[in-house]
């Protein structure tokens, strides 16, 4: 485990919710606006040189939750108050905006314009390789194109270098060979590189990587993962590493966070969740890792969950696993008395162990963060 | 080293890419003579503009001597059987004979000396053509030396046919004014039959009965002393002379130009008559030598002359024929080409760039900014071009490019709704949030990567819709309402209709520019029908 | 619902802004049509008053000189006063007949200059020259808008019960069954003949029929139509007396026999040409309905292939292929065929333009293209309805 430096990232109770197209009759019945709550209240913190995971089935969030970062989708609320690196925060005072005593910034809270310099900071690697860079764009022109919004680097020859450079840092040599090429004359992973390059090539404080491998060939996934590896000790990045993969997430995160439905159920060291986890809906994914040892391969393992994911747009009340969770079911069989908790409150996250979050009942810890709200509010 | 070698390592890819779809939309045949039919046009069309601009153009559409140097609406050459024998004589090289009569007249004491002096050419040829030509016409220059010693001055001309028959232009005495006198004249003897009506130079001598075309046309070019009418007289009276009242039994009138080389067989029918025929021509003035030195006479004497041009036309020309303006069709059709690749290509290129712009950003804005952008396109794609075209340019005289533009403010919104979609489709990728999320700007992302994937297909279909373009200036000009200095094949056209080419069977005067039209817009209907199965996967994508 | 909206309300603003436009056109800062009649009528007025005005000039001077007494002048110099020509002191001068001879003749000068002014005056309010130009432009925009009758400058109506009349609204509709009569029957000609026929050339693709009408639609869409017109016209009336000959016929709708044969020729040539454009795209569509799963299915059921043609394509298809022939047409006659009827010497819309357009006959102008735009607009937004029914394919979102 590398040594973990300041916050970078504190995001709290993050939402982003997807209005429902309503036809014009609908709009002027009046009928109640419906949403998918894509993102619905999710908080974590992100240190320097540190690599943190969202894990989850497919439509749980993460992409969201990782667009919502660079402000690609609309914020619905929340905070995430973010430490700019050098350059940008000057460029953020000349725009009006005072940093915090921690230096810290709230980017949800600046406009488009002041935003703009926030970019060069956070920076994000996307999941399809061939969609993600034009067609008709050179490389040299895909890596300049940062370059060239954000008014980096005065003359053309001067770009070239830090394109060059660029490319080298992603292992993409000889340089002079690839920099003239098309996206389609490049392979999936040197493509994959190039995205990369041009996510670091402005020195980012933080990268999002979208499921970076999984459009990948097994055979080559190990190389990009490396390059993640070698960028953060070289560049010193933080990562924002989203994957649906629990099997790789070992060996890449150094913190996972599990998404369920838009909401964070569990967070804590990738080896603690990974080889204890709190969570019923953790259990089954972990239960559903490929087991490394053949050996092991047909030996029979619990089925922890049943049924498909709900809609995003009807959430069910309580917790929000509770219509798959196998736990509360035998626990309401068993007419165990905190199994009722399951439909009536949301769970939140509370420290079960240190530095191990969980959201579910099943533990005193999270029943007694109820109740004792309630008794609050009451 | 990589910096020279890439821009040429590029622009060898681009053009590699550019040879194969090229020689994909070779493939079908619609492609194959679209190609072709473009590159000869092109290269008609580059002629036109070195060998023609921009004087000749102006000059096809008013104010030359078209009217001096060609004939009349008549046929092209391959579709007449019988070809009339043009004749071309002029006064160059013929020495005129000069006789002088000396009077020595006794008044008194007072002796005066008076001198006849004429001068007199002949100038014969020989007329051989199967057929009439379509007409004549004669150029007359006539100085006088002026002065009191001068008394009297006359002019005859007259023409001495194989027959021996005799038409005579002008037998005048002239008058002389204390100053001499310079005159030209310039006489078109077309017109209608000659014993009801000479026209000579478009002034009817009588109300014509029945007029071929319209007088108002020819332009009139006389100064001085010399009178039309006085020639019209003259050469009507002796004709008929020759003719008699009501010769020709034939339903369409023969003119006077025509007559001069006819013959009436018996039956009835008019022929050409072959064989010498003679102009004569004598200038003649009275001179008072009283105390004159001989060199002062001779003086006087060599001050007058005479300068005589007469043409007779073909009764066919050139591959095209001529209009009713004598102009030549073929070099109109030539001429119409630069005109119709200016308004076709500056009309489809312009609204196509702001057509594929516009959908570019109603297409990456999905929002109330694109419903709104698409709801104008919409209105403008309704409007019913025609009449608003028929309207503006009704009011204000509109010239070629101002044409341009009102088409391009009519037609830009042709491509919209492809492009939005699209555009809408493109901005859907993957890259084009990646741009957003490096920070680039709407205008930086519609330009640089909605935009440029889209134009060039758009562009591709777009000349499809050349054709309307040209119709529709056709139509305005037939109309009457184009510019009116262009000689374009509209113009062309709408002369053939004002002047009833139809009824009157002039066939060259609306086929010709009517083929153009259709070939020329052929051309990028084929070449449009080639390019569209190449580019509609990627419109429909 | 929602399409049916904005459907109607594109309409209205289309023909709002079609109105607008040719309104301001007119009669906008630029135009100088009003100025320049409102200004003819001023001189032929002028024209018309000058013995009136001899008459005035001379009994002035008269009553200066003695000649005439005031008494007998009296009448004539109050209807002046009346009429602007003469101001209260002068009457009163004149009346009295205390006047000068110098005065007498300023008086007299003056009185045309007057007389001119006065008119100038009139005319100009009578065309609304004398308000600033959006004023008047969004009078005739309304004028236009509520069918206002308008006066037209030279062209009377002439098929019309009532002839002679100079409404240019009658001028303009009278015309109109013309137009719809020409141009009714080739379209309703060229659906019968287009859809049997695009049929046959997309069941054989690549045939000579297929070829024929992909060649023949390249060559209608890219001649003007008139151009087409004329040469049938040298060719079936001029070289060949198959049709009377359009300049020596007098169209109208007493005489129906004569309105027939001369009809026959404009329906050809215009159903010829319509069929061309309209043959290739039906010939598409149906090429890309064979495609179509559903027409494959029908096929490997092993149905005989006229029974598929007539349940499956058929079925599916007519209606809204109808409507799509019928809207080529429409857009075709407004954005050029009409122009044909010229050339026949069809009296419809068409050539009342060129007419207009020759007599410089502004109010008709106007009037036609307002007409021609709303029937245009009524058609169009029919068809989109009709075909946004009629195909199952088209979401109404
Ligand atoms: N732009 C959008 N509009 C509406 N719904 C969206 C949009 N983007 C994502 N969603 C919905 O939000 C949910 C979360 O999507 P996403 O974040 O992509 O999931 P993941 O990346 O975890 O697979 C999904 O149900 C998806 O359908
Ligand atoms: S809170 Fe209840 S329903 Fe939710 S995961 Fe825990 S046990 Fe299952
Ligand atoms: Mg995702």
């Amino acid at each position: 485990m590398p040594e973990l430096g300041e916050k970078v990232l504190d995001v709290r109770d993050l939402r982003v919710w997807f209005p429902v197209r309503r036809g014009l009759i609908e709009t002027i019945t009046g009928k109640a606006r419906l949403y998918v709550r894509a993102v619905d209240g999710v908080s974590f913190d992100i240190r320097r040189r540190e690599t943190f995971c969202f894990v989850g089935e497919s439509g749980c969030g993460k992409t969201t939750t990782g667009k919502a970062l660079l402000r690609l989708v609309p914020i619905t609320g929340g905070s995430a108050l973010f430490r700019p690196s050098k350059e940008v925060a000057e460029e953020l005072e000349k725009r009006g905006v005072t940093l915090g005593e921690d230096g810290m910034v709230d980017i949800f809270k600046l406009n488009e314009k002041q935003f703009h310099p926030v970019r060069r900071d956070i920076q994000m690697v996307y999941q399809d390789p061939f969609g993600s860079l034009n067609p008709r764009f050179r490389v040299r022109d895909i890596l300049e194109e940062p370059l060239i919004v954000h008014k980096i680097g005065e003359t053309k020859s001067e770009r070239l270098e830090m394109v060059s450079r660029a490319l080298e840092m992603v292992k993409l040599t000889p340089v002079s060979e690839f920099i003239d090429r098309y996206p389609h004359q490049l392979s999936g992973g040197q493509r994959q590189r190039v995205a990369i390059a041009r996510a670091i090539i402005m020195n980012p404080v933080l990268v999002v990587a979208d499921e970076p491998v999984s459009m990948l060939d097994v055979s080559i996934r190990a190389e990009i993962l490396e390059v993640f590896n070698l960028l953060k000790e070289r560049l010193g990045l933080s990562f924002i590493y989203i994957t649906h993969d629990l099997s790789t997430a070992r060996y890449v995160c150094d913190r996972i966070a599990v998404m369920y439905l838009g909401k964070i159920v569990e967070i804590g060291e990738a080896d603690d969740v990974i080889q204890e986890p709190l969570h019923p809906y953790t259990e089954a994914l972990v239960a559903a890792i490929p087991e490394p040892d053949p050996r092991n391969r047909l030996k029979f393992r619990d089925i922890k969950i049943k049924g498909e994911v709900p809609s995003p747009v009807n959430i069910p009340p309580g917790c929000r696993f509770h219509p798959r969770c196998i736990l509360y079911e035998e626990a309401l069989k068993r007419g165990e008395e905190w199994a009722k908790l399951c439909t009536q409150a949301e769970p939140p996250l509370v420290e079960i162990k240190k530095g191990h979050y969980a959201a579910c009942f099943r533990h005193e810890a999270v029943r007694a963060a109820v109740t004792a709200k309630a008794a609050g509010e009451s | 080293m990589a910096v020279r070698s890439t821009a040429w390592m590029r622009f060898r890819l681009r053009l590699e890419e550019w040879k194969e779809s090229f020689l994909l939309t070779l493939r079908p045949w619609a492609g194959k003579i679209g190609w072709a039919l473009l590159i000869i046009q092109l290269v008609l069309a580059l002629y036109a503009l070195a060998a023609y601009y921009p004087q000749g153009m102006r000059h096809y559409q008013a104010g030359f001597d078209w009217f001096y140097k060609y004939p009349v609406h008549v046929p092209p050459c391959w579709a007449v059987k019988k070809k009339a024998q043009p004749v071309r004589l002029s006064l160059q090289n013929v020495k005129p004979v000069v006789k002088t009569k000396t009077m020595n007249i006794s008044y008194g004491n007072i002796r005066y000396v008076f001198k006849y002096y004429t001068l007199s050419y002949n100038k014969s040829f020989i007329y051989k053509g199967d057929a009439l030509p379509s007409d004549s016409a004669m150029l007359l220059g006539l100085t006088i030396p002026g002065g009191k010693k001068i008394l009297q001055a006359k002019i005859h001309i007259d023409l001495l046919r194989p027959d021996g028959t005799d038409f005579v232009f002008l037998d005048q005495t002239i008058p002389v004014s204390q100053y001499g006198n310079k005159s030209v004249i310039t006489i078109r003897i077309g017109g209608a039959t000659f014993n009801k009506t000479l026209i000579i130079h478009g002034r009817p001598v009588q109300v014509p009965v029945k007029m071929p075309y319209p007088i108002s046309k020819y332009p009139i070019v006389a100064t001085g002393p010399l009178s039309l009418g006085q020639i019209a007289q003259t050469l009507g009276k002796s004709m008929e002379k020759v003719f008699g009242t009501n010769p020709f039994k034939t339903d369409r009138p023969v003119p006077a130009g025509q007559a001069l080389f006819a013959e009436v067989t018996p039956n009835g029918t008019v022929v050409p008559l072959k064989g010498r025929y003679t102009f004569r021509l004598s200038l003649m003035y009275l001179i008072n030598e009283t105390a004159m030195t001989p060199a002062q006479a001779r003086e006087i004497e060599s001050r007058g002359s005479l300068n005589f041009y007469f043409i007779a036309y073909p009764n066919c020309y050139g591959l095209a024929g001529t209009d009713t303006l004598a102009r030549p069709v073929g070099l109109g059709l030539l001429l119409g080409l630069p005109y119709a690749f200016l308004l076709g290509f500056l009309v489809t290129f312009t609204s196509t760039f702001i057509g594929a712009i516009y959908g570019s950003f109603a297409g990456y804005w999905k929002d109330i900014r694109g419903e709104v952008m698409m709801r104008i396109a919409d209105i403008f794609l309704s409007l019913p071009f025609l009449p608003i075209l028929i309207v503006i340019s009704y009011v204000y005289k509109v010239t070629m490019l101002s044409l341009a533009g009102l088409m391009i403010l009519l037609f830009w919104a042709g491509p919209v709704i492809v492009v939005r979609s699209m555009a809408l489709q493109i901005s859907e990728q993957v890259y084009v949030e990646a741009a957003k999320a490096v920070g680039a700007k709407t205008s930086r992302i519609v330009f640089r990567h909605v935009f440029p994937q889209v134009f060039p297909y758009t562009l591709a279909i777009a000349v499809l819709s050349i054709p309307g373009i040209i119709v529709a200036e056709a139509s305005l000009s037939l109309l009457g309402l184009g510019d009116p200095t262009a000689p374009t094949w509209g113009k062309l056209l709408q002369l053939a209709y004002d002047e009833h080419a139809v009824q009157n069977g002039w066939w060259w005067m609306y086929i010709f520019p009517g083929l153009a039209l259709v070939i020329f817009s052929a051309t990028f209907l084929l070449i449009g029908r080639a390019v569209e199965p190449l580019v509609a996967p990627k419109l429909q994508r | 619902m929602r399409w049916l909206v904005i459907k109607i309300v594109d309409f209205v603003i289309v023909l709002a802004a079609v109105t607008l436009i040719v309104a301001i056109i007119f009669t906008g800062p630029m135009s100088t049509f009003y100025k320049s009649q409102a200004l003819q009528t001023v001189q032929m007025e002028m024209r018309a008053q000058s013995h009136q005005l001899t008459v005035a000039q001379n009994t002035i001077i008269g009553i200066a000189k003695g000649t005439v007494s005031p008494q007998d002048a009296a009448d004539l110099i109050n209807k002046l006063y009346q009429q602007g020509l003469l101001t209260k002191e002068e009457r009163d001068k004149l009346l009295s007949g205390k006047v000068t001879v110098e005065e007498a003749q300023k008086i007299a000068t003056a009185l045309p200059k007057r007389l001119r002014a006065i008119l100038t005056q009139q005319e100009f309010h009578a065309y609304g020259l004398d308000k600033p130009w959006y004023e008047r432009s969004l009078k005739y925009f309304w004028n236009l808008l509520t069918f206002k009758p308008l006066n037209s400058t030279v062209l009377t109506t002439r098929y019309w019960p009532t002839q002679g009349s100079h409404n240019a609204l009658d001028i303009v509709l009278e015309r109109v069954p013309f137009s719809v009569l020409l141009f009714t029957t080739s379209s309703t000609l060229t659906v019968l003949i287009a859809v049997p026929l695009a049929l046959w050339a997309a069941r054989r693709p690549g045939s000579w029929i297929d070829n024929t009408v992909v060649a023949w639609s390249i060559f209608s869409v890219s001649m003007p139509w008139w151009w087409l017109a004329m040469v049938f016209i040298a060719f079936f009336t001029v070289k060949y007396h198959i049709f009377p000959q359009p300049w020596n016929v007098n169209v109208n709708f007493h005489d129906i026999k004569t309105l027939i044969d001369a009809a026959a020729l404009p329906v050809f040539t215009v159903t010829i040409l319509s069929i061309g454009d309209s043959a290739f795209r039906l010939r598409n569509i149906f090429l890309d309905i064979f495609n179509e799963d559903f027409v494959t299915v029908a096929r490997a059921k092993g149905l005989p292939e006229n029974m598929v043609l007539r349940k499956h394509v058929m079925r599916a298809a007519a209606p809204p292929l109808v409507t799509i022939v019928l809207f080529a047409i429409v857009l075709s006659v407004f954005s050029g065929a009409i122009i044909t009827e010229l050339v026949f010497n069809w009296p419809g819309l068409g050539r009342l333009y060129w007419e207009a357009i020759y007599a410089g006959d502004i109010p008709v102008v106007l009037e036609l293209t307002y007409i021609t735009t709303l029937l245009y607009l009524i058609l169009r937004l029919t068809l989109d309805i009709l075909y946004t029914l009629l195909d199952p394919r088209i979401k109404r979102a």
